[in-house]
């Protein structure tokens, strides 16, 4: 034993740039692996801190309801149940006008609020101003963006009109733009004294809005039951809803369960390609080893210790390495003002010793082929080194892998419903293992191929370079990793790029009118009256109901209202069948019309009854059908505005859409100085696309960052191999040295090695990357994300193909000049 | 006299930690042209390291060695490569092949290298192969052959270009009797009814007897 572990170390030693190589494989694999896992769950928490961000991070939230007599109330209700919580804050919110200079009217929220206990629901950090933590009388704290925009500095005095009567505030704070802060494009957030607020309300110590935050988050049902009957008139509900969450992180997760897939197919490639040199040098040392009586188990036990201990060393490194990379993201991501407060990484122990795991399996996984053939191998042949390689079988690969190509266009088209998403992840399984299988005949082919150009441009060494890449092995294994690496980079741009697209042309390509808006408290008298506004074409209002369960189903996110004279002027839904005829059999009676992906999801067909929990009670509908649509990526529905208006018991409009004649921007003006009172939230289509953009952009950043990261472990991997490579042919360089190959023609001949190497996985990837195109819009209906048109990135696919050329060329260098070193009387005589 | 190969008062040396070794010490050697010479010498007497010189595959450590009068030592790459190309044929013990060309491809080699076309050169490949007599095996990769056919491959390679010269170390080392008499009867073949000039270096005295003069080494002397 004790020699064994003497010898591995003595051997990783020895071999210094091997053991930093491998290890080098491992940390990087096993740091990517880690960030991946752990990015996801830092993403999620960033798309949750921007919902929390307007809702703050209560677990539960009762505000003023249609039903109540007063929009007030106490806190003694809930206070009953002050055990099982952590807080339970009451809030005054409120609406003010503020009068700019050049008298335009601005919207404000006001939150009546001790700023302490601001900090506990939604916390923000004081920029300039008193230090005190408490507001007197007058006193405002405003954002700092505000107070730039509108020339307020600490101590100045200015007017807010609440409820039509206009009071004093003086500044006494700036915060930096976080918390109710972050998101002020249309209106500005301000906190004073709730104490000043109840004044103005007449409140009488009451509030209308309380958070309550729980100790166990377990208890939120029991919760959220009780308080509903404590507080039956109001509304009680999640600020945020889980699945609204869950629902944007289950496509991030599956982008970078396809980094992680790509990371630990390329790294396999690495470590067993580096591996296999580990063994070919050892083999001395085993020979001797066994002849001199060793088990062949004790042979493999001192290989598998030194991998193992190459796994560790690599897990440990690579975790630290994914802990740095992922604070480093946070750090570039996070502005300075929020640093002390928001860069708490997501980190958790499951995630390191999963990456621990990983590294040793990874190693082990990728050397025990190696350790395999090496058990196989006569001791007489280890001794006198005489182990002839075996060609590479490249039909029964070819075979197999077009077998295994079969699945892959057969299974996302008839798997359906649950286990579609099983089926598109064996797909992409099958597509990268059958790629790999198929990249020998492949590059087999191209040989062909450049093999009579090359004669023309090359001559005969160009003829020779040809000739090596058909059988060497290492040159396969560069070619496998760039054409995965190029196949994924398609993959993951293509399917980021496409939703990108999907989503900015969701209002250009569906919807037919210029505006949008909400207001609160907006019935059939307010829209009619907006008829009248200057520049209002057309004009179209809808219900809205949100998140509502559908019994023993699931749930379904929106569900709009329907005026079948109205709503295909202004939407283009492509419903199945005559647009008019449908609609007609909508109104007809209890009928809905499903999102195809909610359909699905739902696991319901046509003509099935559904029972639809609304605050009015429980509905009973009938599946009408479905039709394609990316609205609340296709968790949508469609009841007709007499039914939907009966079961959220509202005469209220929730979305107005508007159709004018006029410059757009020209309108939302008119409108917001027109309904000034009613304080509309008011959108151009062209407003809402880029709100869209923006949503998505940062998370899609990330993604196609990582994606591009996982391609520097295929950088590694083809310097790693073409320098394996070398060693492995030292003996085959001497001999062509020996029989009068010049230096200048060994360059060349492993320049164009490395350049048709380069061209070839480019090629084979771009084609690999066809098929993962070709999966996508199957992944996203697995995912139930509605139909998007997928398109083939072909600019960007010249470039990677034109960039695989540019690493197999820089990473030749070192080659070369190691083949240039090469002793020809040592290589051919003793190796 | 017409010498093909010249060495002249030539050392060899290694540094092999802080210890210098001598190799090679004051060789004096002249071959001339059409010679059959076989090295012999006990094991690390520097037979291979001398016949490895004398092919320009290293560099003596002082005087010189010169191949058909001209001195290898100042030569550059080029001109180096080249003359291992055309005038210098290379006959290895483990036969040196390159695996993954057939042995019509593996013969060529060095035509190849010399940037000339294959076509022009076809007689002469059906030649060297009818020499060798591997007429049967012309598309069989070297993993297809036995040691004894590998190593006429090997020959073949060397002859392509009618070199003027053809070193051979211990081409026998690696077969079995019968194959070795075989490859022998080979070298005297084309020593004989081609010219050219064989130098082997071999420990078998049997194999030794196929040349024309046999030279000693011990210890790196010449005896």
């Amino acid at each position: 034993m004790e020699f064994i572990v003497k010898s591995v170390f003595k051997n990783m030693f020895e071999k210094k740039f091997r053991f930093f190589l491998i290890v080098l494989s491992i940390t990087v694999s096993t740091s990517l692996f880690f960030a991946s896992m752990a990015i996801s769950d830092t993403l999620g928490k960033i798309y949750e801190e921007k919902l929390k961000s307007s809702v703050g991070n209560g677990d539960i939230i009762i505000a003023n309801g249609n039903k109540a007599a007063t929009p007030f109330f106490h806190t003694d209700k809930a206070e009953a149940y002050e055990g099982r919580t952590s807080y339970i804050i009451g809030e005054l919110q409120g609406e003010a006008v503020y009068t700019t200079q050049d008298q335009k009217s601005v919207w404000v929220n006001l939150h009546g609020i001790d700023p302490s206990d601001m900090n506990r629901i939604n916390p923000f950090k004081i920029d300039q101003g008193k230090e005190s933590a408490s507001l007197d009388d007058n006193e405002i704290i405003l954002s700092s963006n505000t107070a730039e925009k509108y020339n307020l500095n600490i101590g100045d005095k200015f007017k807010l009109e609440v409820g039509g009567v206009k009071h004093n505030f003086v500044l006494s704070n700036t915060s930096y733009p976080i918390g109710i802060f972050a998101d002020e494009a249309r209106y500005f957030s301000a906190i004073i004294p709730k104490e000043k607020l109840g004044t103005i309300y007449h409140a009488n110590d009451a509030v209308n809005v309380i958070h309550v935050k729980l100790k166990n988050p377990d208890d939120k049902e029991f919760m959220l039951n009780k308080l509903s009957q404590a507080y039956s008139e109001y509304s009680v509900r999640e600020p945020i809803q889980q699945d609204d969450i869950n629902n944007q992180i289950s496509v991030m997760s599956t982008a970078f369960l396809v980094v992680m897939f790509v990371v630990s197919i390329m790294s396999i490639f690495i470590i067993y390609s580096s591996f296999k040199v580990v063994i070919l040098e050892r083999l001395p040392l085993i020979g001797t080893f066994r002849s001199i009586g060793a088990t062949k188990n004790k042979a493999n036990f001192m290989l598998i210790s030194e991998i193992f201990l190459y796994g560790i060393i690599g897990g440990l490194i690579g975790t630290l390495l994914g802990i740095g990379i992922l604070y480093g993201m946070s750090v570039i991501t996070t502005p300075e003002y929020l640093k002390d407060i928001d860069n708490d990484i997501q980190i958790s122990y499951l995630d390191v010793i999963a990456s621990f795991v990983f590294a040793s399996l990874l190693s082990l996984v990728s050397s025990i082929p190696s350790i395999i053939k090496l058990s196989k191998i006569p001791i007489k042949d280890i001794v006198l080194n005489t182990i002839a390689s075996k060609p590479v079988k490249r039909t029964i690969r070819f075979v197999v892998g077009i077998i295994l190509l079969i699945p892959v266009f057969v299974l996302p088209q008839f798997v359906t419903g649950q286990l579609a998403v099983v089926a598109v992840v064996i797909s992409i399984l099958l597509t990268g293992i059958a790629l790999t299988l198929l990249i020998p005949s492949g590059s087999e082919f191209f040989v062909l191929i450049f093999y009579p150009i090359y004669k023309l441009i090359f001559g005969n060494v160009g003829m020779l370079a040809v000739k090596n890449l058909r059988q060497n092995k290492n040159m396969l294994n560069t070619i496998s990793l760039l054409a995965i690496g190029v196949a994924s980079l398609i993959f993951i741009i293509s399917a980021s790029n496409s939703v990108l697209r999907a989503t900015t042309n969701l209002y250009t390509e569906t919807a037919s009118f210029d505006i949008e808006m909400s207001v609160a408290k907006a019935d059939k008298k307010f829209v009619k009256r907006m008829e009248d506004i200057d520049g209002v074409e057309d004009i179209y209002g809808t219900f809205r109901a949100m998140n509502i369960d559908v019994v023993g189903k699931g749930s379904i996110v929106a569900i709009d209202s329907v005026d079948k004279n109205k709503l295909n002027d202004f939407w283009d839904f492509e419903f199945r069948t005559d647009g008019k005829k449908v609609l007609e059999k909508l109104d007809s009676g209890k009928n809905i019309l499903l999102a195809t992906q909610t359909k699905e999801r739902l696991g319901v067909a046509e003509g099935d009854e559904i029972s639809l929990e609304f605050p009015e009670g429980e509905r009973t509908y009938k599946v009408l059908g479905d039709f394609p649509t990316l609205q609340f990526t296709g968790n949508y529905a469609l009841i007709s505005e007499k039914n939907l208006k009966k079961d959220i018991g509202t005469p209220y409009y929730s979305n107005i859409y508007v159709k004018t004649n006029k410059d757009p921007n020209q309108v939302v003006e008119t409108l917001e100085t027109k309904l000034k009172t009613s304080r509309p939230d008011i959108m151009t289509t062209k407003q809402l696309e880029e709100n869209n953009v923006k949503s998505n952009d940062q998370i899609f950043t990330i993604i196609k960052g990582f994606a591009l990261f996982s391609m520097l472990i295929g950088i590694i991997g083809v310097f790693n191999n073409l320098i394996v490579g070398i060693i492995e042919r030292r003996k085959s360089i001497a001999m062509f040295r020996s029989i009068g190959m010049s230096k200048m023609q060994i360059v060349k001949m492993i320049f164009i090695e490395s350049l048709t190497c380069g061209l070839i996985g480019g090629i084979i990837g771009s084609i690999g990357g066809y098929i993962f195109v070709w999966i996508i819009p199957y992944i996203f209906k697995a995912i139930y994300i509605p139909p998007i048109s997928v398109e083939y990135p072909l600019s960007q696919v010249i470039l990677f193909i034109l960039a695989t050329v540019v690493i197999t060329i820089s990473a030749s260098i070192s080659p070369i000049i190691q083949s240039l070193r090469v002793n020809i009387i040592t290589a051919i005589k003793y190796e | 006299m017409n010498y093909v190969i010249q060495v002249e008062e030539m050392n060899k040396s290694y540094k092999m930690g802080s210890e210098q070794v001598v190799v090679l010490a004051e060789i004096n050697l002249n071959i001339e042209r059409g010679e059959f010479v076989s090295i012999m010498g006990p094991s690390g007497s520097g037979k291979s390291t001398l016949l490895y010189l004398m092919g320009g595959l290293d560099k003596p450590s002082s005087g010189n060695i010169k191949i058909k009068g001209k001195e290898i030592s100042v030569m550059k790459d080029k001109e180096e490569s080249s003359i291992r190309r055309k005038d210098i044929g290379f006959v290895f013990q483990f036969y040196n092949l390159i695996p993954n060309l057939n042995v019509e491809d593996n013969i060529m080699l060095p035509i190849l290298l010399d940037g000339k076309k294959q076509k022009n050169y076809r007689k002469k490949l059906d030649e060297v192969i009818e020499i060798v007599g591997l007429s049967d095996r012309r598309k069989h990769t070297p993993r297809e052959l036995s040691g004894g056919q590998q190593q006429r491959v090997a020959i073949a390679r060397a002859l392509i270009n009618d070199p003027e010269i053809i070193l051979a170390d211990e081409p026998i080392g690696n077969l079995d009797s019968k194959a070795g008499d075989d490859i022998m009867e080979l070298f005297r073949k084309i020593n004989k009814e081609k010219g050219h000039t064989i130098i082997q270096v071999t420990h078998s005295k049997e194999a030794a007897t196929y040349g024309n003069r046999t030279v000693f080494l011990k210890d790196g002397k010449l005896q």
